[in-house]
Parts: structure tokens; C-alpha cells; sequence
């Protein structure tokens, strides 16, 4: 496969930039000015860099700028766009001395001057025809996240390689391929980097990959392998059927990582295909010692991240029927619970509810509703176990009712925990779905993928509303504001020091909340549906809040049926970055 | 647990339930039928951001039509879509796919319905099974799954004791009708079927030993035995009690493209009257028959 670096520094590309007012002196010492990430740097980064997917190890996605505040959020203003290439834009920029990094769909690279939105480098990546044929739309052409290490830029592409890019340069270091894209294995989130190792999730290990899907650890030099751990258990949770029949087990979003403990903890997705009696998971085996709740499935992973040795896991949701994932960002908090300090671990699936563990071993500690669902009927509050309502499973020949379904209560857009308030603030989304298992062999190699027809609906009694942010505070449990509204909620949301949290939704508006009431103190329309992940950074004493939009997820665009009267443009891939206007 | 809400009961859930219902009691007569409801956000057109790059192939004198190698049936009906051109006195302009992944899924083949060919041979008529932005064509051929065994085992699969693996290519409509009646089974009566993601490992799993009998679509069986010399001692065996599904194969095309799936479809019929079809089939060496005039 060829592959090409467009780097930028040549000289007609300076005469260009000179041309565009920018000196490559200028551009020069902005690259000059990289320094090293280190494994201090990412346990401690200043705050006005965003070194990880959610900013640090803890996952909080919360930024300790507050030159943008509540008092002057109402002047906030573009201070540059850049356009991304077309295609789901899922994506979140990392920024470090003041360069932002930025992943395009089908894995354009590229790096950008913070403050002036100048274009510093990019790396295009040339793909094989089969890559380009599987389209833009897709969730495996854009990454969630990308990750910085010492000198490098890793990505994992399109093409399901794991690539390391010079910071300054955006020359190709190294590149291993981990699986083959052509059977199905896929990479829709970035690593994380623990302890000097890249960790890095693999998904698309749907029914054409026996096995199920695995979690890698690279070494950051070399792309070397040096682990894999395997995270459909080997052991007999799976109904009795061989290793060979059981599928599904993805990992599609990035882990955090405790370095106190020298911990890394992933989600993991669900069985593959979703339907318990296409699985071969229902009905339950009577034998002896056997049970379907298909381990490591819907479960938190505590992993060594030298060795990919799992330390305990607990698993949120046993044989699940639904395509709930429990896959998404572990939030790890230190707060008392019962007068007694713990050291936490944050998440929620796809059913919304907020499931407080502890982080040292997975015991259970507490859980809160937030949207409407009807397929827990029960949690015990000693162990988490949750109790299914029978009437909400799926069964071939039949049309069953679950809320939430396949996009989520809550979706791939990040939850984000604020020291400030104590808050965890969710992007919800309420509705139901009839659901009715359906035939895979539509075409002998087309499936039309659904497993089963999700006929959305909106929960019995609403107002019309989809849309919902909650703040819950994790210290007493209770929701501190409701933000509710029709269109979806479809970005991960941003808390600041300055008070305020930024979300955007399905109709293009992209809001500044206040944090404490839920408020909206500033909102602006963007041209596409804003459906990444916000962050926050500082380039020359000046605060910056950037995100991505443009169409096409699929999580947002399958939200989006429940609201058909609010219509966006199929193009328009944009990164819009905000920031107060300069002092006169 | 707070709020658990009940079965919604907005018109709009009734009428879907009610879709449903219809659907069910009507399936046999929907197999002549274009695609049937699906799930909405199925029912919406793929986003494709860079829709723009396509053109609709140009209808010319031609037929411009899809077949997929990965398809076990593909050179039949690359014979059947030259018949049909040749009914419709246009020039036959097959697309032999070079396509390596090993599944594909509908934005793939909107891909190709938009940029390569109007229509695409080899699609298995399934009620509620395709999008409303799709559309087949009468069918042209019919087949079905077979279970298989070695010559060694029973020759029906009342006679494989129960609690003994029996091996399905996950998720097909044959599947369907294994699951439904094994799982309506008492318990200790049941077989236990390990599912597969493809035609070749349900076979190796038979071939191997993991499991007494396989289920699989019957043209694939016929490729793969052909191919691989450890299932040449896989047999067919009656598939009583189970009653596996005719399967009828058809052409796909957009929904748009009504007028040129009203000309196929006469194609087709007369194709099937003057026994073409048959002879094509016959000829291929491929499991099942014409449809019926």
C-alpha cells in the first residue's frame, strides 16, 4: 500500500502560507516550540493543554481554564474554522505548546497553529480500494481520539494499522497492522498511552469474527506488540458454545488509567449478534457450572498495562439482548461515600444509568437512574446485580419493547465529571424502540446489519423532547438540574473552571450552560450537527473552546429519526473554535 | 427502580405493531411484493458524505448489473442478468465485484447501486428484510438450506439426539425456523446449536467433529463440498421435523428505479415461460429450480 506525508514545509507551501500573512518563521518556532510528552507530562499537563481524549487520566473531561467564565461567556465568538474532510466526524483535537492535532475521516492528520488556525503539517493517508469502498459514513473512518508520547502522534487508522507521526513534522515514524481490515476488524477510537505503553481497543469483531475482540498494548518506540488480551472470556459464561461461535466483545472507546495503581480500565461492548437467540446465548444451558452471561461483555476491565494482565472486572450487564453497550469513558473520582473515603470508578452505559464502583476491585457502590428504561427492573445495592424484565428481551417472531435501544439513553458522546460542582454531567436522549429480530442473510454477503428492525418511538407520555442533559452529583446522588429539550444531545459535554458546560445537540446549536443551574448563557448555530468532543485550551495567556461538527454518525443520525422535521446538510465537516474577543 | 415506563401506547406504536401484525400474516404474499417496512432509520437513505463524487451509470442500450464472486450462486445469475438484457434487447454489461471484505452491508450496496450498476443479482427475498429505499425484482430462482452430516450419522435430524451441538450459519432464515423450534423444545429435548458466522466454519465444525450436523444455505454447500475435500463426506439429510424455507432469489435496485423493475420483472417472466431460467439453472449445476409461472 502507498502511502503518502503532504508535509507542508516544502517551499511552495511556505510560499503559500507567506502569502496567507504567516511567516514560516513563525510557523517554524510554534513546531520548535513541541516539547517532549512525557509520562509526567500526561500525569500532570498543564492547563492549558488537552493531552488525552478527555483531557486526563481520570477521564474527567473537565478543562481548569476560566478566562471564559459565566460572566463573559455571553461575548464569545469564532476565532477560527478550519473544514475537515467529508464523513462521520467523531472527533476530539489534542493540544500541546500550543498546536491542536486533529483526526479527519479516512485519516487525514493534521496539525494547526491554536491561536491562529494556520495549518502547521498533514499526513494523508492513502487507503486500499476495499478501505475506501466501506465509505465516509461509517463510524470505523473517523477515531474518537487520537494520543501524544514523547515525540509521536499515535493513531490507529482506518485501515486498522497503528501509526506513530513525528509531533513536529507529521512524518510517518513507524506502522503496524494489528488485524486485517478485510475481515472485519476495526479501529473507531485512539489509545491511550499508560505507563510508556499504547492501549488500544479493537472493535468490528461482529459475526464474521469468531473469537471476538482483544485490547493490545504497543511499544510507543516501535508499534512492537507486546500483549493482547483476549475480551471474550475463555471460560464457560458463554452458554457452552466454543470459542469459535462466540463474537462480538468490541472495545470502541479509549480506557483512563490510575498511574497510583498502575491501572488501565476499559469498557467493553456487547455479544455479538445482539439477539440472545441469534447468539446462541438464549436459552440459558442447564448444564452444570455453565451460565450465559458471556463474560467479559458489557464489563469493566482493570488491566496491568505492561504486561495486558486483567486484575478484576465487573460486569454491568449480563447476556445482553439489547445492544446496550457498557462501553463508554471510566471516570475515576476520590470522594467519601458513607463517610468513608473511596477511590471510585464513574460509568454509564447505554441504559443511562450512572453505576458507581470501587476502582481497586469492582465492588459495587452505588447506582442512579437518569432516563427513562424498562429493561432493569431491579438493582440489588449490595452487589449491582440487576434483575431483566422479561417482557423487554427480543424473541425471533415477535415485536418486544425496550427503552432505551441500540444509539443509547446516553451514546458515544463522553459524560464529564466538574471538581467544581461535584456534578457529572450526561448527554441523554429519551425514547423507546420496538424492537423484532430479523434475518442476516439478506444478500449472502450483505446482512444489512441490524440483526434486528429498532422501530424508534418516543417513551410513552412525552412531550416531544429527545434531548436531555442531567448534572447528577456524586456526592450526594441527587440530580442537581434537568436540561431538557427536542433536539438530540449528540456532543460530549465540556465542563470548565469557569462555570460553564458546553454541549451541543442534533439542530446545530452548539450552548454554554451554566453548571450549577442548567442555565443557557451563550449558544451559537453552527452548519452541521455537533457531534464530537468539545474541549478547551490555551495558546499565548488566551483560553480557546474548539469542537468538530458535521454529519454523520450513526449514533446521531439514528437519534435523528425520532425528530424528522429538523433537517441538516449531508456535507460540511467543520472544526469551530471560540474565544473571547481581544481586549481593545 | 424509578420510572420504568410501560409498553408505549402512541399511535404511532400501534401502527407499526399493527404493520408488523399484517406483515406476519401476510409474509407468503410479500414475497412478490417490493421490500417490505423495516425499522426507520433503516427506511432513510444512507448518509454518504461524498455522494457527490457518483453518477448514476448512464441506462444507454445496456443493463449495467451487479454480481458478487463471494456469492456462491454469482455465475448464475451473471447468466440470468445476460438472459434478461438479452429479453430486453440491450447490450448485458456485467459488474464482477472484486470486493474482498468478507461482509458487506447495505451503505456498500447503495454504494454500488449509486456508482457501479442499477441493479444487483443474488438477493434473497425476505419479508421486512430490506430497507423502503430498496426495491426487487420477481424472483428468479428458488433454493433453500439444507441441513448436512457425515455419511457416518443419521440421515434425519429427528434421529441426532437431543443435547447434541448442531451447527447453523447464524441468523438466516432457516435459522429462524431452528430456533424457533428447538427453543419451544422442554429443556432436555433440545439440540444445542452452536451458531456460526459463515457457511465454512458451520462446515468445519461438522467436518471436525464439534458438532453432529450443520445448517447452511444449500448452493453454498455445494461450492464448498466441491472445494474443500473435507466435506466431501458431508451428506444432505432430512431436515424433518423442521420445515426449512423456499428461499427465491431476486434482483435489488433502488426504489427509484421503478420503471426499469417493471421491464426486469416482465423479463424474468418470460424467461421463466419459455424455460430459459430452468435450462440456466439446470445448467449450473445449482440446487433448486425456476419459480413456478
Amino acid at each position: 500500500m502507498q502511502k503518502r506525508n503532504l508535509l507542508m514545509n516544502t517551499a511552495l507551501v511556505l510560499i503559500t502560507l507567506s502569502a496567507a500573512g504567516i511567516s514560516s518563521a513563525q510557523e517554524a518556532s510554534r513546531l520548535d516550540g513541541i516539547t517532549p510528552v512525557t509520562t509526567d507530562t500526561l500525569t500532570n499537563p498543564s492547563d492549558g493543554d488537552w493531552l488525552h481524549w478527555r483531557r486526563t487520566y481520570d477521564g474527567w473531561g473537565y478543562s481548569p481554564l476560566e478566562q471564559i467564565n459565566k460572566e463573559n461567556v455571553a461575548n464569545l465568538g469564532v476565532a477560527w474554522t478550519w473544514s475537515l474532510t467529508p464523513g462521520a466526524t467523531e472527533t476530539t483535537p489534542i493540544v500541546h505548546d500550543g498546536v491542536l492535532f486533529i483526526h479527519n475521516n479516512m485519516d487525514t492528520i493534521q496539525a494547526i497553529d491554536g491561536a491562529s488556525g494556520d495549518l502547521l503539517w498533514q499526513y494523508v493517508r492513502d487507503m486500499p480500494k476495499s478501505v475506501i469502498d466501506s465509505g465516509t459514513g461509517t463510524n470505523g473512518a473517523t477515531k474518537r481520539n487520537i494520543a501524544i508520547y514523547e515525540d509521536k502522534i499515535i493513531v490507529a487508522t482506518t485501515d486498522v494499522h497503528i501509526i506513530a507521526l513525528d509531533a513536529k513534522t507529521g512524518k510517518l515514524v513507524w506502522d503496524v497492522q494489528p488485524a486485517d481490515f478485510n475481515k472485519g476488524f476495526r479501529y473507531s477510537a485512539g489509545p491511550v498511552i499508560a505507563d510508556g505503553v499504547i492501549v488500544q481497543g479493537m472493535t468490528g469483531c461482529g459475526n464474521g469474527q469468531p473469537g471476538g475482540c482483544f485490547i493490545s498494548g504497543h511499544n510507543p518506540d516501535t508499534g512492537e506488540e507486546l500483549w493482547r488480551l483476549n475480551t471474550i472470556a475463555r471460560d464457560d459464561s458463554w452458554n457452552g458454545l466454543p470459542i469459535e461461535a462466540r463474537y462480538g466483545a468490541s472495545v470502541w472507546i479509549a480506557g483512563t488509567y490510575d498511574p497510583a495503581t498502575n491501572t488501565v480500565f476499559s469498557g467493553v461492548g456487547q455479544p455479538y449478534p445482539w439477539i440472545a437467540e441469534m447468539s446462541g446465548l438464549s436459552p440459558a444451558s442447564t448444564k452444570e457450572g455453565v451460565t450465559n452471561d458471556a463474560l467479559y461483555t458489557d464489563s469493566t476491565l482493570a488491566l496491568d498495562p505492561e504486561t495486558g494482565e486483567l486484575k478484576w472486572h465487573h460486569q454491568h450487564l449480563k447476556n445482553d439482548t439489547w445492544d446496550l453497550d457498557y462501553i463508554y469513558e471510566r471516570i475515576l473520582v476520590d470522594m467519601p461515600v458513607d463517610g468513608k473515603d473511596r477511590q471510585l470508578l464513574v460509568t454509564a452505559g447505554k441504559l443511562g444509568i450512572v453505576e458507581v464502583i470501587d476502582r481497586n476491585n469492582g465492588d459495587w457502590v452505588w447506582g442512579v437512574e437518569t432516563v427513562p428504561q424498562n429493561v432493569v427492573s431491579a438493582i440489588d445495592p449490595v452487589t449491582g446485580e440487576k434483575t431483566i424484565n422479561p417482557d423487554a428481551i427480543p424473541r425471533i417472531g415477535e415485536t418486544t419493547v425496550n427503552c432505551p435501544a441500540d444509539p443509547g439513553g446516553r451514546g458515544w458522546p463522553a459524560t464529564a465529571y466538574s471538581p467544581r460542582t461535584q456534578n457529572l454531567y450526561l448527554p441523554l436522549a429519551e425514547f423507546c424502540s420496538n424492537t423484532t429480530p430479523q434475518p442476516l442473510d439478506a444478500g449472502q454477503i450483505y446482512t444489512g446489519g441490524g440483526r434486528a428492525t429498532f422501530a424508534r418511538i418516543p417513551v410513552e407520555g412525552s412531550d416531544g423532547n429527545i434531548g436531555r442533559i442531567d448534572a447528577v452529583n456524586l456526592a450526594d446522588r441527587s440530580t442537581s438540574w434537568s436540561y431538557r429539550q427536542r433536539a438530540p444531545i449528540t456532543s460530549a459535554l465540556l465542563p470548565t473552571a469557569g462555570g460553564l458546560v458546553f454541549g451541543g445537540s442534533w439542530d446545530r446549536n452548539f450552548y454554554a450552560f451554566d453548571d450549577e443551574t442548567g442555565d443557557i448563557l451563550w449558544q451559537i448555530r453552527t452548519n452541521n450537527v455537533v457531534n464530537a468532543f468539545p474541549i478547551s485550551y490555551e495558546v499565548d495567556g488566551k483560553q480557546y473552546v474548539a469542537v468538530a461538527v458535521g454529519r454523520g454518525s450513526s449514533q446521531a443520525n439514528t437519534l435523528a429519526s425520532l425528530t424528522p422535521e429538523i433537517q441538516n446538510p449531508v456535507a460540511g465537516s467543520v472544526l469551530w473554535v471560540f474565544a473571547l474577543p481581544d481586549a481593545k | 427502580m424509578g420510572r420504568p415506563p410501560a409498553a408505549p401506547q402512541s399511535s404511532l406504536v400501534y401502527r407499526v405493531i399493527g404493520a408488523m401484525k399484517a406483515l406476519a400474516a401476510t409474509a407468503l404474499a410479500l414475497l412478490m411484493l417490493p421490500a417490505a417496512s423495516a425499522g426507520a432509520q433503516e427506511n432513510e437513505l444512507p448518509n454518504m458524505p461524498d455522494q457527490e463524487l457518483f453518477g448514476r451509470p448512464s441506462d444507454e442500450y445496456a443493463l449495467q448489473f451487479c454480481v458478487d464472486p463471494r456469492d456462491p450462486g454469482w455465475t448464475l445469475d451473471k447468466a440470468v442478468g445476460e438472459a434478461i438484457a438479452d429479453a430486453l434487447l440491450l447490450e448485458a454489461r456485467p459488474v464482477v465485484l472484486d470486493d474482498v471484505n468478507e461482509t458487506g452491508d447495505f451503505i456498500a450496496l447503495y454504494r454500488y447501486l449509486l456508482g457501479e450498476c442499477r441493479v444487483f443479482l443474488g438477493f434473497k427475498m425476505i419479508a421486512a428484510g430490506y430497507p423502503e429505499w430498496l426495491t426487487l425484482t420477481r424472483p428468479y430462482y428458488e433454493t433453500g438450506y439444507v441441513f448436512v452430516a457425515p455419511k457416518s450419522a443419521p440421515a434425519r435430524l429427528a434421529d441426532i439426539a437431543p443435547g447434541t451441538p448442531v451447527a447453523a450459519t447464524l441468523g438466516s432464515s432457516a435459522d429462524f425456523r431452528f430456533v424457533q423450534y428447538n427453543n419451544n423444545l422442554p429443556a432436555r429435548q433440545r439440540w444445542q446449536r452452536f451458531p456460526y458466522s459463515s457457511d465454512e466454519l458451520t462446515l468445519e465444525a461438522v467436518a471436525d467433529g464439534v458438532a453432529a450436523a450443520g445448517l447452511v444455505w444449500g448452493p453454498s454447500f455445494r461450492q464448498l463440498r466441491h472445494d474443500h475435500p473435507a466435506f466431501a463426506e458431508l451428506v444432505e439429510i432430512d431436515s424433518a421435523p423442521i420445515s426449512l424455507p423456499v428461499m427465491a432469489v431476486a434482483g435489488v435496485l433502488l426504489g427509484q428505479d421503478s420503471f426499469l423493475r417493471a421491464s426486469i420483472d416482465e423479463a424474468i417472466a418470460s424467461l421463466v415461460a419459455d424455460g430459459v431460467l430452468g435450462e440456466l439453472i439446470e445448467r449450473s449445476g445449482m440446487p433448486g429450480n425456476a419459480p413456478r409461472e
